[in-house]
């Protein structure tokens, strides 16, 4: 259901870049404030969660989950929906399955062995950064959601201006 | 630093703020309305 008072343009574009970097999709309907509120509570949620793992939380393989469950990257599929700063994983991982060498310092690139074993020594920041950068992937799906159809509907309407002025002139017994 | 030294407790501040920001911002566009749903979600 569309609010009447929301224009958003075109949605499917909207949803796009509301999926390729939190809050543009927004920025583009003109919805500046929601689009800075869910950049800055998604994008700086992932970020930090990103540091808190040193950058080695996110990646992902191209491997069959039913055959190899347990390199399968189940926390990627949330990841996934940050965007760009997610999307890096997906191009290194692609890259390793035809067996080519990482780009941008490998970045996001699958670590080797040891290195995720040491990862170990994190502790909770290990499981905190995890949390937060799936966190963040699935509240940018609330976003994306947002930015395609709007505001989900209510079961109380959002007053009208004018309405809310005669619901307090009738308090006042105006 | 070293992480044992934090309580994981204070890791649930952000996420619990940014969590009832954002689904409060994808069920209302009035500021009032966001405002009032994320703190009554805290």
């Amino acid at each position: 259901m569309k609010p009447a008072n929301i224009d958003l343009k075109n949605p499917y574009l909207a949803a796009f870049l509301a999926w390729f970097m939190p809050g543009l999709g927004h920025v583009y309907q003109g919805r500046r404030g929601k689009g800075v509120l869910y950049f800055v509570c998604i994008f700086l949620l992932y970020a930090v969660g990103l540091y808190l793992g040193e950058g080695k939380i996110v990646y992902w393989k191209w491997v069959n989950p039913l055959r190899n469950a347990e390199e399968f990257r189940l926390a990627y599929l949330s990841q996934f929906w940050v965007g760009l700063g997610a999307l890096p994983a997906l191009l290194q991982a692609t890259l390793a399955h035809w067996n080519q060498p990482p780009i941008l310092g490998g970045f996001l690139a699958e670590p080797p062995l040891h290195v995720i074993n040491e990862l170990h020594r994190l502790g909770k920041f290990l499981d905190v950064g995890t949390v937060y950068t799936e966190i963040a992937g699935l509240l940018n799906i609330l976003a994306i959601y947002d930015a395609f159809e709007g505001p989900a509907p209510e079961l109380e309407p959002e007053p009208t201006p004018v309405a809310a002025a005669n619901a307090s002139m009738v308090e006042n017994g105006v | 630093m070293n992480p044992n030294s934090i309580n994981i407790y204070w890791f649930v501040i952000p996420l619990s703020i940014s969590i009832s920001l954002v689904y409060a911002a994808t069920r209302h566009e009035s500021w009032n309305r966001i405002a009032w749903h994320a703190a009554r979600l805290c």
